[in-house]
């Protein structure tokens, strides 16, 4: 009788935590821009296709010129991006935050390498799986090929914005 | 530097050598499990994207999966329904004209002129009738062993389609599970081949497949118009002998020259069937197969002859028609590997 009550709240116990992690992995999910829109369920079946990866301080997620596959989603923890041909930190991202995303449209070679600054979880959404979803689910997969897509045109935006201004100070330096 | 890539590659090399070799006593040791789990690969390889389809359609993936099993198996027992009672009278009749009809009579002629034809060699009895009844009643007396085996084949049948809706239903899952135990180091490495050989394979199978139902329909259709009696066992005999290159579309133009032979007693019709051979065989090459398999996928003749016996040596008859589509398959996940630790620069 007892050893029935232990399992049953074991199977309660662990049923709870599983419920509560789906629910925190639904809530960072919904906070990443490219999972913008989508619904619960919508959410869940994403979530079903992401894979879940942990990497301690100072392992490498992907290396500078490896063909890129897909993007990842840090749930916790700290990744470093690291350009290893300047031997620079590009940048340094958190909880919630998203790089590599440029691969789920070409794999083309990685252009920076990422690094696990500390003891770091992250979701992996490969190229192979966002086709498969756009075979299975497309509702869903367009939604994300859509927002994946004004992500980079802002990228591209910005980047041709920031060469005008280059342009310009160069120009007004060489006029000087 | 240069040292330590050959040994690297002598050590990849090897480790294939040894998954190899490990495989093929797998299959021998435990060949009904193995061929099983085979099968049921290979139908979810091809059943997979109408599940696909059907789940972009909205529907769940089991419930997806469940009625795309339900209905291949309504097409292979309509088949079977229409198919076997007149294969069945095709093998009866091709067995009687050997037995009573005009040709055991025309045997003995045949065997004279063949006799005096090739005289040079020394040859003086051929024992054509006893070799053809041998044959034909052989042809029957599988038929009947096939039939006495039918419980072994039901739960073969159902154990695979089992397997086969639990590989539509869970493929993905087991393949986030494999995937989950690589250590990080080859975690997107192996991800990358993994969807690259799920492609290539797929792609590879359904290939073979279909071009084995077109060769199938066409040889059907060609001895119909030209009123060869068993035109549906000659077709199957073609699909199926057109798993082996080379080999396969001589022999099945045999089995037509053959029959032919038999029931008409004269070679009359064999030039034609020889010509409506080779032009099913040129269509083939020119279009059917451009279409259907990838021209990477194509095996070596010499790997081919080898392989064949090879096939032949351990599983007979089987063995012999299945051994080269096995090896396609085998190039195709090694090729893939190779190409894709390449990309890794995991070998240079």
């Amino acid at each position: 009788m007892s050893e029935k009550t232990d399992s049953e709240a074991s199977f309660l116990w662990s049923n709870f935590f599983q419920r509560d992690r789906e629910k925190d992995i639904i809530t960072l999910l919904r906070g990443v821009p490219i999972f913008e829109g989508l619904g619960r369920g919508q959410l869940r079946a994403v979530e079903r296709i992401l894979h879940r990866r942990k990497y301690h301080a100072g392992e490498y997620i992907f290396r500078e010129g490896d063909p890129g596959l897909g993007m990842y989603i840090i749930e916790k923890g700290e990744v470093s991006i690291v350009s290893e041909s300047r031997s620079s930190e590009i940048a340094r991202m958190g909880k919630g935050e998203f790089f590599g995303e440029m691969a789920m449209f070409h794999e083309r070679p990685r252009t920076a390498s990422a690094v696990a600054w500390e003891d770091t979880k992250v979701f992996g959404f490969f190229q192979p799986d966002l086709l498969g979803l756009l075979e299975t689910r497309p509702s869903i997969g367009t939604k994300v090929v859509l927002m994946l897509s004004r992500i980079l045109a802002e990228r591209l935006y910005r980047a041709g914005q920031e060469n005008v201004r280059l342009r310009s100070e160069l120009f007004l330096r060489e006029h000087e | 530097m240069n040292s330590d890539m050959t040994n690297t590659k002598i050590l990849i090399v090897l480790l294939l050598v040894i998954l190899l070799v490990l495989l093929g006593l797998t299959v021998y040791a435990i060949g009904t499990i193995v061929a099983i789990f085979l099968l049921a690969m290979l139908f979810s390889f091809i059943i997979a994207p109408a599940v696909d389809w059907l789940e972009s359609r909205g529907l769940p993936r089991s419930f997806a999966s469940t009625i795309m099993l339900l209905c291949s198996l309504g097409v292979l027992m309509v088949a079977l329904y229409v198919l076997a009672p007149l294969l069945y009278d095709q093998v009866l009749a091709l067995q009687a004209r050997v037995s009573f009809g005009e040709m055991r009579k025309s045997i003995p002629l045949m065997e004279e002129e063949l006799v005096n034809f090739f005289s040079f060699l020394g040859v003086t009895n051929l024992h054509l009738t006893a070799r053809i009844e041998d044959f034909v009643g052989g042809l029957f007396d599988n038929i009947l062993n096939i039939a006495s085996g039918i419980v072994g084949m039901v739960i073969f049948v159902v154990m695979t389609l089992i397997s086969t809706f639990f590989l539509l239903k869970d493929g993905r899952r087991l393949k986030k599970a494999m995937i989950e135990i690589v250590p990080n180091q080859f975690f997107e490495m192996s991800l990358s081949i993994m969807h690259k050989i799920d492609w290539s394979l797929g792609a590879y199978l359904r290939g073979i497949l279909l071009d084995a139902s077109v060769i199938g329909i066409l040889t059907t259709a060609a001895m119909y118009v030209l009123e060869i009696p068993n035109y549906i066992l000659i077709g199957i005999v073609a699909a199926v002998a057109n798993l082996v290159p080379y080999l396969g579309p001589p022999t099945a133009a045999l089995v037509a020259s053959g029959v032919s032979v038999i029931t008409l007693g004269d070679f009359s019709q064999v030039p034609l069937i020889l010509v409506t051979f080779t032009l099913i065989r040129l269509i083939d090459d020119s279009v059917v197969q451009p279409l259907t398999i990838s021209q990477s996928v194509k095996l070596h003749p010499l790997t081919i002859i080898f392989t064949i016996l090879i096939g032949g040596q351990l599983f007979g008859i089987l063995g012999m028609l299945f051994a080269v589509p096995v090896a396609g398959v085998i190039k195709v996940v090694a090729s893939e590997l190779y190409f894709g630790l390449k990309r890794y620069r995991a070998v240079y």
